[in-house]
């Protein structure tokens, strides 16, 4: 386990100089010239040095490069050119948004998807089979930011039933500071009408986000479920006299959700690129909402920041999985 | 084992939290409140430091300048901080009297060193706002109200650019100084989202990507009585659809950047208005001037006789602009109408070209910024309408963010560029400046047309340095019929600005000069 672990940090070193070199080189393959972009149309000359040398725009690119990997090792990700602030403390403003945001996603594909997958793997062929293939197909093929805009004006504008924007209604405080993410800050602030409130708020976006994750999971469940209930113990089991239920829930399900598991930890990597667009839509204040900010004016140092923290995030959230597989089935084994 | 009367408070209080009213309004005044709902976000609110229209109705409602520019369909320029002024014989020294009586938010006074301060700021910074403040040498604070400018050469527009929204922001020294650090003596840190002004505004809260509230500044030197909201929010939804739908449901009260098909569909529905007034910014086509056949000035003529100015004003702008009537916007100091003026006229166009010897035609490539749909529309008429001249048009949406990189050399420019222009001061000479002028080439300058006649550079060096307002205006009368023959760009179209209120908001006044970016919230109640 020990030595997995090694193996799997050392990789994450990797992925981080791999994705830093490849977003380092594509930002500065696109023609644009970002001290132009912050100083405006009437900028002199003298104004464009200035904010060259500020932003460090004016040193060679394998200079930039390294300095930029300086600054990262030591845990400053340099200066948003877009927001002038330094980029740091707008990841820390904008990713809780985004986390919540995901951690909904990734609860409402789990809750509905599961069960949804498993009984159609039960009832194949029934009618309840039937509707949630039809609703996985659906998943795949619609475009998240149309069905966004759809379930707001569904929801929003003709029946009035849920908010159109942000994380709160606009004349209601956020909760007191705490982690950032509203869920858990009015939490232990006690400050339910803000938890009430954000619910309410991250209801439309986060069925969204789910739309495609869900309709992936009930088909991933259903399929490994209708392969797991043929393996020779199921029918041992049932042969033993368990109860039909226990045989699902003990003994099926349980290898069942391996596929399911791998496929939501891939999943946080769509969720994170989808909450991009589902948080324009929605006017979701996290990280994609500020990324297409970042990347409309050129930052690069933002760009790349955020593209090597995602990375990071990803490849934990991957690690996380494998280790999740070990206390599910002690079959498996790293070492 | 869980206790049943556990899971009693367990479900009574998330039933409790799922019904639990869910508003909980921040208190704040008993007027009702206001929320504007815009496209774009600015990144600082500095005023000092910010150059974006996207930031101009929080810079402008929450400083005070020396004076305000008034007006919707003209420019007029009205004491704000000074109540008079009085400039030198020679132009170079302006002497401007304060308002006696005016505090900041900080509850300090506003006077002829937080002014002096402020300028100082702005030249000392030297940031994207100073650009249109270079000719000022020196500020000098030599009694308690009276402020004086001493310019480096004669400006006689200085006092026209001090209607600007941007640069111009009257600043608390006190706050200033106050949250100053070693490396940061102007507080430029504090200042990016927070305030120091004297308007009738303050920022209360700015939550990034969501909103910014202003709550009204009780010490606002012209009161409070009459009519008034009790708090402003400005958020920034980026889809026309959601504005639109936030509009319908009253969750939003006015909105700035709706598609003209959402502006439609919210023109017939009962409790919104749309407003339409004739704005400055333009829509010009710039010729790059230094390219093969746009080098001879007959075939730039060509061009505009070529171009079908009422039909893009009937179909791509539905309407909702006019053509333009000269070479700068309408309504400001030193707009000329020029005569005669260019109009569709193909076979006037086809002898233009034979003339220059062109008449077998020539291939241009037309540029504009992505996602620009009106350019991309002028465009496609304009390519259909130039083909019996033989001319063939290759049409191309780039980046803005690479236009300003290829706009800085003639030889990368694009042969034409269809872009806009919007003036930050009530002046045209503004635009005569950076755009004709061929000793400021970009990347200081707006002369991406690349355009030069040592003619037109003497006389708009004389009208930069006149000693008077007067004298400019007669240089500019001479040389702008020489640059509208020389037709360097197409003057193409002044759209209309389109505004979208619900219809218990009343004393919204249009201002020309600052078009739907800024609009006096001072003014503002709603029923």
């Amino acid at each position: 386990m020990t030595t997995f672990l090694a193996r799997r940090l050392g990789f994450l070193v990797l992925v981080v100089l791999g994705v830093s070199i490849l977003t380092f080189v594509v930002s500065h393959l696109v023609p644009a010239d970002p001290a132009a972009l912050i100083a405006g149309k009437n900028a002199s000359p003298a104004t464009l040095a200035i904010i060259r040398h500020r932003y460090g725009l004016d040193k060679p690119l394998p200079l930039q490069y390294l300095s930029y990997m300086g600054g990262l090792l030591h845990g400053d990700l340099g200066l948003s050119s877009y927001s002038r602030r330094p980029i740091l403390d707008d990841f820390l403003d904008y990713f809780p948004a985004t986390i919540e945001l995901t951690f909904y996603a990734l609860l409402i594909s789990v809750v509905i998807g599961v069960p949804l997958g498993v009984y159609s793997g039960l009832s194949r062929g029934g009618p309840l089979d039937h509707a949630s293939r039809i609703f996985s197909i659906a998943g795949s093929a619609l475009p998240i930011f149309w069905l966004g805009l759809l379930l707001q004006l569904v929801f929003y504008g003709r029946l009035g039933w849920l908010p159109e924007l942000g994380r709160l209604d606009t004349f209601m405080a956020a909760p007191r500071h705490i982690t950032g993410i509203y869920t858990i800050d009015s939490l232990l602030s006690l400050n339910l009408q803000a938890l009430g409130n954000t619910l309410k708020h991250v209801l439309l976006p986060a069925f969204t986000l789910a739309f495609a994750t869900l309709s992936l999971v009930v088909r991933v469940t259903r399929a490994s479920m209708v392969d797991v209930l043929a393996q020779d113990y199921i029918r041992t089991a049932r042969a033993k006299g368990v109860d039909r239920f226990s045989v699902v829930m003990r003994h099926a399900l349980r290898n069942a959700l391996i596929p399911t598991i791998t496929l939501l930890g891939l999943q946080v990597g769509n969720l994170l690129s989808g909450a991009f667009l589902v948080e324009i839509v929605f006017s979701w204040p996290g990280i994609g909402f500020y990324s297409v900010n970042t990347i409309q004016n050129a930052d690069y140092q933002a760009i790349m920041s955020i593209t090597v923290l995602i990375a990071v995030i990803y490849t934990f959230v991957n690690l996380l999985v494998d280790i999740l597989y070990i206390k599910l089935d002690p079959r498996i084994n790293y070492a | 084992m869980i206790s049943s009367r556990f899971r009693f408070t367990a479900v009574l209080t998330t039933l409790l939290v799922i019904f639990a009213p869910f508003s909980r309004p921040i208190a704040h005044a008993a007027n009702p409140s206001l929320v504007i709902d815009i496209g774009y976000e600015t990144a600082t609110l500095d005023p000092q430091i910010n150059y974006d229209t996207a930031a101009a109705i929080e810079l402008g409602n929450v400083y005070d300048g020396l004076v305000r520019a008034v007006g919707a369909k003209t420019v007029k320029i009205v004491p704000d901080l000074a109540t008079s002024w009085s400039s030198s014989a020679d132009g170079k020294t302006w002497t401007f009297h304060l308002r006696p009586g005016v505090t900041f938010h900080d509850g300090s006074p506003v006077n002829a060193e937080a002014v002096k301060f402020t300028f100082d700021r702005l030249l000392t910074l030297n940031q994207n706002a100073v650009a249109d403040f270079i000719e000022i040498g020196k500020v000098d604070a030599p009694e308690p109200m009276t402020v004086v400018f001493h310019l480096k050469t004669p400006f006689p527009s200085f006092f026209t650019s001090l209607t600007s929204l941007w640069g111009t922001g009257i600043v608390s020294p006190t706050a200033v100084k106050k949250h100053a650090t070693k490396g940061d003596p102007w507080a430029t840190k504090w200042l990016n989202e927070h305030d120091a002004g004297s308007g009738p505004w303050m920022v209360t809260k700015w939550t990034h990507n969501q909103s910014v509230v202003l709550d009204p500044y009780p010490g606002y030197w012209r009161g409070w009585k009459g009519q008034h909201v009790g708090r402003v929010v400005i958020q920034w939804p980026k889809a026309s659809s959601t504005q639109r739908l936030a509009l319908e449901h009253g969750d939003a009260d006015i909105a700035m950047n709706m598609s003209p098909e959402d502006l439609a569909a919210v023109a017939k529905e009962s409790g919104i208005k749309v407003e339409n007034y004739t704005g400055q910014t333009i829509w010009d086509i710039r010729l790059n001037n230094t390219h093969g056949p746009l080098q001879s000035k007959l075939v730039r003529q060509a061009l505009s006789y070529s171009f079908d100015y009422d039909s893009m004003v009937k179909y791509v702008f539905k309407g909702y602009a006019s053509r333009m009537l000269g070479v700068g916007p309408t309504g400001l100091a030193n707009f000329f109408p020029a005569k005669p003026l260019y109009t569709y006229d193909i076979n006037k166009a086809k002898s233009l070209l034979a003339q220059a010897g062109y008449s077998s035609g020539f291939t241009l490539h037309v540029d504009w910024a992505s996602g620009d749909f009106h350019s991309a529309q002028m465009a496609q008429i304009w390519q259909a309408d130039v083909q019996p001249l033989g001319i063939k048009m290759v049409l191309q949406e780039v980046p803005v963010s690479e236009y300003f990189r290829i706009s800085q050399k003639a030889s990368t420019e694009p042969d034409i560029w269809i872009g806009q222009w919007t003036m930050d001061y009530a002046d045209d000479q503004q635009m005569y400046w950076s755009y004709f002028n061929s000793n400021v080439l970009p990347p200081a300058n707006s002369n991406v047309m690349y355009y030069k006649n040592p003619t037109v550079n003497k006389l708009l060096e004389q009208a930069q340095q006149a000693p008077s307002a007067a004298v400019q205006h007669s240089i500019y009368a001479k040389v702008l019929p020489i640059i509208y023959s020389d037709a360097p760009e197409v003057w193409a179209v002044q759209p209309d600005d389109r505004i979208a209120l619900r219809t218990n908001v009343h004393g919204f006044v249009y201002n020309f000069l600052y078009s739907s970016y800024y609009y006096d919230l001072y003014a503002l109640s709603k029923s």
